[in-house]
C-alpha cells in the first residue's frame, strides 16, 4: 500500500491551486450530474445537523435577523460538545 | 485572536475581519459574497477554494490585502502562510445592502455577509442558466435552513425580476413537502 503524509497531500494540493489562479482556472464548474437521492438525503442531513450544533452550541447567536456573533475557535466547540 | 484559526471558514471570517477594520478607515465596507457565504449560511458544509468579496473600492481593497501579506495571482490574492486565496469579482453588491449581516467575532471585529434572498437569487440563477443541479441542491439547502428567517417578498419579487420564480416555487415546494415528511416522523 501506497503511503502518502498529510503534509505532501496539502502542500500539493496547494501548488495545484497557485497553479490553477496563475492560468485563471478557478471557476465554478456547474455540476450536471444528478447525485443518488440517497446520497443528497444524506448531505441535507449533514447541513441541517452542523447548522442545529452551531446554535445549539452557542457557536453562533442570531442577535438580530441581520446581526449574528459567531466564536472561532473550532478546538473550544469540539470540547464543549 | 492572535492564533490562525485551523478551520478554513473561521480562517477566512478572521483574514475578513482585518480587512475590514483597515478598509473602515477609507469608508468601505467589504462584503463576504459567493462560496464562502454559502458555507457562513451552512454553518460550514460547502467548500470552495477562494473567498470571494465585493469592495466599493478596488484599488485600496487590493492595497490592503497587500499590506496583510497577499501576492497577486492572476485575478486572485494569495496568502500562501494563511492558504488563502481572495478574488474581489465585483465592486457593487448584486443585491440590497439593507439586508447584509453583519457577523460580530468575539474579538469585536466583524465581518459582513451578503443577504441570504440575494445569495439564493445568485444560487438560483447558477442553477438556471448554467444547469448546475450543484447550485440547485445549495439553494435548497440555504431555502430549508433559513425558510422561516427570509424576507419573503423580497427574495420572491427578486426571483420573478431575474427569471428563477419557476425553480424557487418548486424548491419551495420541496423543502416544503420535506417539512411535512420531518412532522410526520
Amino acid at each position: 500500500m501506497r503511503k502518502m503524509k498529510w503534509t505532501d497531500i496539502q502542500s500539493c494540493r496547494r501548488v495545484h491551486l497557485l497553479d490553477m489562479m496563475r492560468r485563471e482556472a478557478l471557476k465554478r464548474l456547474p455540476r450536471t450530474r444528478p447525485r443518488d437521492p440517497d446520497e443528497e438525503r444524506a448531505l441535507s442531513q449533514i447541513v441541517q445537523t452542523r447548522w442545529e450544533r452551531w446554535l445549539a452550541s452557542g457557536k453562533l447567536v442570531i442577535l438580530e435577523p441581520r446581526r449574528w456573533r459567531l466564536r472561532l475557535g473550532s478546538k473550544s466547540e469540539e470540547i464543549s460538545r | 485572536m492572535d492564533v490562525v484559526p485551523e478551520d478554513i471558514l473561521e480562517r477566512r471570517l478572521w483574514v475578513l475581519a482585518q480587512l475590514t477594520n483597515r478598509l473602515a478607515q477609507a469608508g468601505i465596507r467589504p462584503i463576504l459574497v459567493g462560496g464562502t457565504a454559502v458555507a457562513l449560511y451552512t454553518a460550514g458544509s460547502y467548500f470552495t477554494a477562494d473567498m470571494d468579496i465585493v469592495a466599493s473600492n478596488r484599488r485600496l481593497a487590493a492595497q490592503a490585502l497587500q499590506e496583510m501579506g497577499f501576492q497577486p495571482e492572476g485575478r486572485h490574492w494569495v496568502h500562501q502562510e494563511w492558504d488563502i486565496a481572495v478574488e474581489i469579482p465585483d465592486t457593487d453588491l448584486a443585491g440590497d445592502p439593507k439586508r447584509v449581516v453583519q457577523v460580530e467575532l468575539p474579538d469585536g471585529s466583524c465581518v459582513y455577509c451578503i443577504g441570504v434572498e440575494d445569495l439564493l437569487i445568485d444560487r438560483l440563477n447558477a442553477a438556471v442558466h448554467w444547469r448546475s443541479l450543484e447550485d440547485r441542491r445549495w439553494a435548497k439547502e440555504l431555502l430549508k435552513l433559513h425558510n422561516r428567517s427570509l424576507d419573503r417578498e423580497y427574495l420572491w419579487s427578486r426571483a420573478q425580476q431575474e427569471g428563477v420564480l419557476g425553480l424557487l416555487n418548486e424548491l419551495q415546494s420541496e423543502v416544503s413537502g420535506t417539512d411535512e415528511e420531518d412532522e410526520v416522523d
